[in-house]
């Protein structure tokens, strides 16, 4: 019995000797933001890319009455290479932290890298395979240099990327952005083998602005162009179901504002004559009066109905727009028919799944009809604001 | 060393109830929906798991009801009854083999995934070791200790598969489970086929209904109890083909991936895998124990005359040894694939031989 005894205090001394994966916390470098762009100096056809990585110092963060800290919150590194998982091996040589990325928040691709085809893929694989990361994470694309805006300082965030998430965030109420991409569909879209739109930033000196979609093809995950303005805003009112927004428009010459309160756009597949397949868009949306130009009593039956008919029109036209960019320009359905199609005619979808928005290109063929149905449910807590005709009541 | 005697080896109905759950969670599930999914399109692959449960509630019914004919006596003594003897010898040997390569395989996949997420740096070899060696600790103890330890473990690893459901509800787009029962036949034979694996750990009932106070009620309690397993499964499966869509069959632990995705907003729950990981740690641990319990069990069963700690030390560095063949991923989910279709073929065998020749003898004696 002692012999046991004492064979198992020796095993119990080789497993409590301490821990192999033990780090410090002080060494961990924890990164919230990673980008990335084409290396400036890429020959021929070689790829090469450059990996910026935002760490964060926590020291710089300081406590809020320490005043100005002119060491920073953050420290970004690059790293350049083609290989992203070796480049973020490289990072450590060039730090005294172990680079760490179980709290990475936001990735930010240039535009110039996704234009090649499948790299995007290629470039998403090792955030996605990685047991590190996490499927939460957003993925947004930048115009120009995505590592530019890490450099930025905002006025009221301490790390750029955060300020970045937080943007992506709060903006959300606005029709022409879209909601944040996280990297878990990312990983489906790459799979299904879909178009997709990925939000888009600029950078604008110290701040950024969060605007428009990347549209990227399904077949080659290459993106093949952008929505600006009021083609997102096409494509918000979409695919964005009940997440606000506004549609803006003029009754009698006067600007309206309406704001939308609640929307739901219905997909349905009207006849499946390949080649000529009709699909109707049909938008319902109940939204509230945001602004009225002019002086003119707004709770009157007439206004409303001119309101609700002016809205109506509107959305039509704009998402119009948008279904013709998408189907003649870009080819690419990022509108959501796939998946209607998909879900509800899996019959005719596994027949024309290869040929929707390549090959053949069903989806380009295809008549669109778009229907809209304002109702005006809201008129905010005044139904006048300026008086024209010196009435006094 | 002394151990500490209980009063008597006894377990109540419950507790056996909550036992069959216990062995069958573990390490299946967390691979489960991506297998599933594999063969099937959205979520259809419930179908599966719905008939391999009832498939197996009937298995479970059947062993039952072969056990609590001889109350109170083990399955070797019963066995030798009904059977020659060398036969009832080799049918617990096969059952002690069936434990042994069930406690390696969990060891394995537990010490996989532990460095998968958790030890980048640790030797797979290391963090087994130290697993393997608590299991061992849990086994040189009372029996009915570690039905004491279930009732107290699985109401935790219950409310931890829940509240996975819970949180992931955010992320759950009700269209990824359209479109429905589009699957073709031949792959819903598929995926049937890989759910009847996910099932494996029932036979422990041939071994411990013997410890059960009134058996009587046993049959019904054990079809329960794996009725709870069934629900878990459906559940967990049918939130992360919701959650991760098509992504799911190219996930390797998307239960885990699960865990990872719950962000609770003020970051409270950045890291609710961490809490899970521990949870799900003690339901591998719960099933590699009763798995190495039964092979002692058998063995004891036999050879009355050896002490428990000495069949320990001698099964501890077997299981290990097995537990380190294989080489790679592939290797050891075809291990796990094995011992499902062993104790499959095993149990439907052993089950159905001794439940025939009982009714005839039991005939006998009456007529």
């Amino acid at each position: 019995m002692a012999k046991i005894c004492i064979s198992i205090y020796c095993a119990l001394c080789i497993l409590l000797v301490g821990c192999w994966d033990r780090i410090e916390i002080e060494e961990r470098g924890f990164i919230i933001g990673a980008s990335v762009d084409l290396a400036e100096n890429h020959q021929n056809n070689n790829q090469e890319l450059m990996l910026t990585s935002q760490f964060v110092v926590p020291s710089g963060l300081g406590a809020p009455t320490d005043g100005g800290n002119s060491s920073g919150a953050f420290m970004n590194l690059s790293v350049t290479g083609n290989s992203l998982f070796d480049m973020n091996r490289d990072m450590a040589k060039l730090t005294s932290l172990t680079p760490f990325y179980e709290h990475l928040k936001v990735i930010i691709i240039s535009e110039e890298v996704v234009r090649e085809p499948h790299v995007f893929g290629n470039v998403m694989d090792i955030f996605i395979r990685d047991h590190e990361m996490r499927r939460g994470v957003k993925v947004v694309i930048s115009e120009g240099q995505a590592q530019q805006t890490f450099d930025m300082k905002p006025k009221n965030e301490d790390l750029p990327a955060i300020f970045i998430e937080s943007v992506m965030e709060n903006s959300t109420a606005n029709a022409n952005v879209l909601e944040p991409i996280h990297l878990g569909e990312v990983h489906e879209y790459l799979l299904g083998n879909r178009s997709f739109v990925l939000p888009r930033i600029f950078p604008l000196g110290n701040s950024v602005e969060y605007e428009g979609a990347a549209v990227f093809q399904g077949d080659t995950n290459k993106m093949v162009g952008i929505l600006e303005g009021d083609e997102a805003k096409g494509l918000g009112y979409v695919t964005k179901e009940n997440k606000g927004g506004v549609v803006k428009t003029t009754i009698d010459d006067q600007i309206v504002t309406l704001e939308i309160e609640r929307s739901k756009s219905d997909i349905t597949l009207k006849n499946k004559k390949r080649g000529n397949l009709k699909i109707d868009i049909k938008i319902d949306m109940e939204v509230g009066i945001a602004e009225t130009f002019g002086s003119r009593r707004i709770t009157s039956p007439k206004f409303i109905e001119k309101a609700e008919k002016a809205g109506s029109n509107q959305i039509k036209e704009i998402v119009n727009q948008t279904i013709k960019k998408v189907q003649e320009q870009y080819e690419a359905d990022v509108l959501g028919i796939d998946n209607v199609l998909q879900n509800e005619h899996y019959d005719l979808w596994k027949e024309i799944r290869e040929d929707w928005d390549k090959g053949e290109n069903y989806f380009v063929q295809s008549t669109i009809n778009v229907k809209a149905d304002v109702k005006v449910i809201e008129s905010g807590v005044s139904d006048k604001i300026t008086n024209k005709n010196r009435r006094d009541y | 060393m002394k151990q500490f005697e209980y009063a008597d080896e006894k377990i109540s109905d419950k507790e056996i109830m909550i036992a069959i759950p216990s062995m069958i969670v573990a390490v299946g599930i967390l691979t489960l929906p991506r297998d599933l999914a594999e063969n099937s399109l959205s979520a259809d692959g419930w179908i599966a798991i719905l008939i391999s449960g009832i498939l197996f509630c009937f298995l479970t019914w059947m062993v039952a009801k072969l056990a609590v004919q001889f109350p109170n006596e083990t399955f070797f003594t019963y066995a030798s009854r009904l059977v020659p003897k060398p036969v009832a010898i080799v049918f617990t040997l096969l059952y002690v083999v069936l434990g042994i390569m069930f406690a390696a395989y969990e060891v394995r996949e537990l010490s996989d995934l532990a460095g998968n997420y958790l030890f980048d740096q640790t030797p797979v070899e290391v963090i087994a070791l130290a697993f393997l060696l608590v299991v061992v600790y849990g086994a040189s103890g009372s029996r009915a200790g570690i039905f004491r330890l279930n009732m107290m473990f699985f109401p935790i690893i219950g409310f931890i598969g829940v509240s996975i459901v819970f949180f992931s509800l955010g992320w759950f787009k009700v269209e990824n489970l359209l479109p429905m029962f589009e699957t073709s036949l031949t792959d819903h034979v598929e995926t049937l086929k890989v759910s009847t694996l996910s099932y494996s750990g029932f036979s422990i009932l041939l071994f411990y209904i013997a410890l059960v106070r009134q058996p009587k009620k046993v049959p019904k309690m054990v079809v329960a109890g794996v009725s709870i397993a069934v629900l878990l499964y459906l559940i967990l499966f049918i939130t992360s083909v919701g959650v991760f869509g098509i992504a799911t069959a190219h996930l390797i632990y998307p239960i885990v991936e699960l865990g990872k995705v719950i962000e609770v907003p003020g970051g409270f729950f950045e890291r609710f895998e961490s809490i899970f990981f521990v949870v799900w740690i003690m339901a591998i641990f719960n099933t590699t124990l009763m798995a190495l319990d039964i092979a002692v069990y058998g063995l004891q069963s036999i050879f009355t005359r050896i002490k428990k700690v000495k069949l320990l030390l001698f099964l501890t560095p077997l299981i290990f040894v097995i537990s380190m063949f294989p080489q790679n991923y592939m290797e050891i989910a075809l291990l796990g694939r094995f011992i499902s279709y062993y104790e499959l073929i095993l149990t439907g065998f052993v089950t159905t031989l001794l439940l025939i020749i009982a009714s005839r003898k039991g005939g006998k004696t009456g007529g």
